[in-house]
């Protein structure tokens, strides 16, 4: 029996199989046409307007205006020979598994939204607390000083960001009313001023101390000195190259993507506010909307992080502590404050 | 300092976190502010163009022609001119210039045999050609050196070892 045949048998009696085949089809779709795009979108202008802000040119030989140069450095990554004893099972691999696992509940768009539970709020902190575990032990396994203390400053920097990311977690939650992405969605209007930031000052406060402590635990610029690429002659990644290195690389910028669209649909309103449309056109819009905002909050990242040195590990680690939990807890409280009488559970 | 090791009421304290906080957001608007009309190339007002050069070859329409007159390329050896004096071997810091010479007998001159330059530990600081006598040794404004062997950037300007017999012919020419 050909794989064609077992699908045209068991596709339209089995539920169950349909079910699994749609949810294949949605990931290929999702990962294929709108994931890795978007990274080299990403890359192609986080470079150009690093460039610019930094009075540079930037990449301009690859391509118009240097196009395809993030692809050609991933060829060319690629190529690249590796350390010599390379096992089988890598704390790279690790990571990738971890954000991959990511893509099960990332909200895009509900149209290719693959699990909606009532804990989507909080998956992406399991999945990043390995992504990040894995950098820590990767840097201590090294058994050097370079490794082993950027191992300790990623680690300290993401349990200082965690506790004030889940406070503003918790804050769009308890407006939302629940913790699904469609809840979240729903929660918030089409208009500009039903986006939860805008809606009451507490969520504006939580979305800050949301994207902040996100910065921190995933050692985004202007915020990664727990990566230190140069004063630790690499830091965890020090003893990476060639594949190893470009995979790294790229989990990284996937990482701070993923960071943004769940900001986006948490308190920029999401896939919602696009009307009545077609539902293939609606399903793309919607794509095409959250990934929009994100890029946005992205670029102001950028802009924060092109305009600012780096900050030294401890003064990362202190505005964690010091002010990005106080505000978070304040947000909480706001928020449950404001809308007291408004949320049933 | 004095400020800070005193020690503050509960008052002076919040008053004193929520002042940081707003010098630290005043400090990142301000940056910000900075760096924002750089965007999109900035080249509306002149003293913010870029400042980097694009590199000079023919894409950007610039050839190595364009290049400073003092610029300092891959460096070049007149081996007609050179004395084989070895000033240039000692002033190097890097070690960079290997010179073998065989004295002449009848003349003053000597015969550079070997006159190696070894472009993987010159940092191009010049000083060889400032200190070369008799103005055999410069820059070219060749600038791309890359190369697929890490052998292939010595570059040899000396005239070949030399035996006995043939040494005496060239004496012998004058």
């Amino acid at each position: 029996m050909s794989f064609f045949e077992f699908l045209a048998d068991n596709t339209p009696s089995d539920p169950m199989m349909d079910h699994w085949l749609f949810g294949l089809v949605k990931l290929a779709i999702t990962f294929g046409l709108l994931i890795i795009p978007s990274l080299f979108f990403m890359t192609h202008f986080e470079r150009k307007l690093s460039a610019d802000l930094q009075a540079r040119v930037g990449p301009n030989r690859a391509g118009w205006a240097g196009a395809t140069q993030s692809i050609a450095d991933l060829l060319k990554l690629l190529q690249k020979d590796t350390r010599q004893k390379q096992p089988r099972w890598s704390w790279p691999t690790l990571q990738v598994v971890a954000l991959f696992s990511i893509l099960s509940v990332l909200p895009l768009g509900s149209s290719v939204l693959l699990l909606d539970t009532g804990m989507s709020g909080f998956l992406p902190f399991f999945s990043f607390s390995v992504y990040v575990l894995a950098s820590v032990f990767y840097g201590l396994e090294q058994k050097k000083m370079e490794g082993g203390l950027s191992g300790l400053r990623v680690g300290a920097q993401f349990v200082s960001g965690l506790f004030p990311a889940m406070t503003a977690l918790m804050a769009a939650g308890i407006r939302a009313g629940g913790f699904r992405w469609s809840d979240f969605v729903a929660s918030q209007s089409s208009h500009l001023f039903g986006w939860a930031i805008f809606s009451d000052p507490f969520q504006f406060l939580a979305f800050v101390v949301f994207v902040a402590s996100g910065l921190v635990i995933l050692g985004v610029p202007p915020l990664h000195s727990g990566y230190s690429e140069v004063e630790l002659r690499g830091g965890v990644t020090s003893f990476y190259s060639g594949s190893e290195l470009g995979l790294f690389r790229v989990s990284r910028l996937f990482a701070a993507f993923y960071w943004a669209v769940f900001s986006t649909t948490l308190f920029l309103g999401g896939w919602s506010g696009l009307g009545e449309l077609a539902p293939p056109v609606a399903g793309f819009a919607e794509v095409v909307w959250v990934l929009m905002k994100s890029f946005g909050l992205l670029f102001i990242i950028l802009l924060v992080a092109r305009s600012t040195p780096r900050v030294r590990a401890d003064q990362v680690t202190d505005f964690a502590w010091k002010i990005l939990c106080p505000l978070g807890l304040v947000a909480l409280l706001g928020t449950a404050a404001w809308n007291a009488g408004r949320v049933t559970f | 300092m004095n400020q800070q090791q005193q020690r503050l009421t509960i008052f002076e304290a919040v008053v004193l976190y929520f002042r940081a906080l707003f010098s630290g957001a005043r400090s990142l608007a301000a940056s910000i502010g900075a760096t924002f009309p750089y965007l999109g190339g900035g080249r509306a007002i002149d003293f913010r163009k870029e400042v980097t050069e694009q590199y000079p070859d023919p894409v950007s329409s610039r050839t190595a022609d364009d290049l400073p007159p003092r610029s300092r390329g891959l460096l070049f050896n007149d081996i007609e001119r050179c004395t084989g004096c070895g000033d240039c071997e000692r002033v190097c810091p890097t070690g960079a210039i290997l010179l073998e010479t065989v004295n002449l007998q009848e003349s003053a001159k000597t015969w550079v045999s070997v006159f190696d330059i070894d472009f993987a530990r010159c940092t191009f600081c010049g000083l060889c050609v400032e200190s070369c006598n008799p103005a055999s040794l410069v820059h070219t404004k060749q600038f791309e050196g890359a190369v697929y062997q890490k052998t292939d950037l010595v570059a040899s300007f000396g005239r070949g070892r030399i035996s006995p017999a043939h040494l005496q012919k060239v004496e012998a020419r004058g």
